[in-house]
């Protein structure tokens, strides 16, 4: 099967995100995925996007974030690029880590933030962060699943 | 978003319509500080009508249950539905907030 890929492009503006992420519903409705991987992609994206603004960029709004969506028929591949500061190379491994790492019976340390790498890496089958001379990518794949019935 | 605010005794009922996220969780947030300003500081959120939400809107939650708890209050959640259970579950959040399946149920125990 021949991949189908869309590019979409935002400014680093937060008010934009939801613009992705109806996009990306239109996309994975008409790609017929089931409702639980919409909704899984939708959320991973939007970690992803807003993830670019608020640390890549640190909320410069005039920066631009890019998403190619790609369907090879048995995947979808996201990937999310902006060309702010980089994470460093071991971000994704230790906020995996530290997004559970705290005492739920202490209220008043429970993180506020720090979620959402975590979830991309939950969510989906394979995640992969690149810096390369155009931009950083954090490359996100998952499998498709037929419909439930 | 959009906030259906009720008080209901002591407790104040937040249900949550449509998207929590980024760009809008300072409108939640306020709202509960607003209302803990005036010393009320019994919350129940009804996350029945939530369409979507991200980290951004869990570490609202978060951070609304922190100031309830640290005014020597409460925040308690109703209606659950199943994706924001699993995201409860996947960040752990299943073990900081009492959940409960119906209001009725949740408002005995403020």
């Amino acid at each position: 099967m021949t991949t189908k890929s869309i590019q979409l492009a935002i400014r680093s503006r937060l008010e934009n995100v939801p613009q992705i992420a109806a996009a990306l519903r239109g996309l994975c409705r008409a790609a017929q995925l089931p409702l639980e991987d919409c909704r899984a992609i939708e959320l991973c994206v939007t970690e992803a996007v807003v993830n670019s603004i608020e640390h890549a960029y640190g909320r410069d709004t005039e920066e631009e974030v890019g998403v190619t969506i790609s369907d090879d028929g048995t995947s979808i591949t996201i990937a999310v690029r902006d060309t702010g500061t980089p994470m460093a190379a071991d971000t994704l491994a230790r906020k995996k880590q530290e997004a559970i790492a705290f005492d739920p019976a202490d209220v008043g340390r429970i993180p506020t933030t720090g979620r959402g790498l975590a979830i991309i890496q939950s969510y989906m089958d394979t995640v992969d962060y690149r810096i390369e001379p155009d931009g950083n990518f954090l490359v996100m794949r998952k499998e498709k699943h037929p419909p439930e019935e | 978003m959009e906030l259906h605010i009720e008080a209901i005794d002591d407790v104040n009922v937040i249900e949550i319509i449509g998207r929590l996220e980024a760009a809008n969780r300072d409108a939640l947030k306020k709202a509960v500080e607003a209302r803990l300003a005036e010393a009320q500081t019994k919350f129940l959120l009804d996350l029945g009508q939530l369409d979507f939400i991200d980290s951004s809107g869990l570490g609202c939650l978060v951070s609304c249950l922190r100031s309830a708890d640290r005014a020597g209050g409460a925040l308690k959640i109703v209606a659950l539905q199943d994706y924001v259970a699993k995201l409860f579950e996947t960040t752990r959040l299943d073990r900081v907030f009492e959940v409960f399946a119906e209001r009725s149920q949740a408002l005995k125990t403020f």
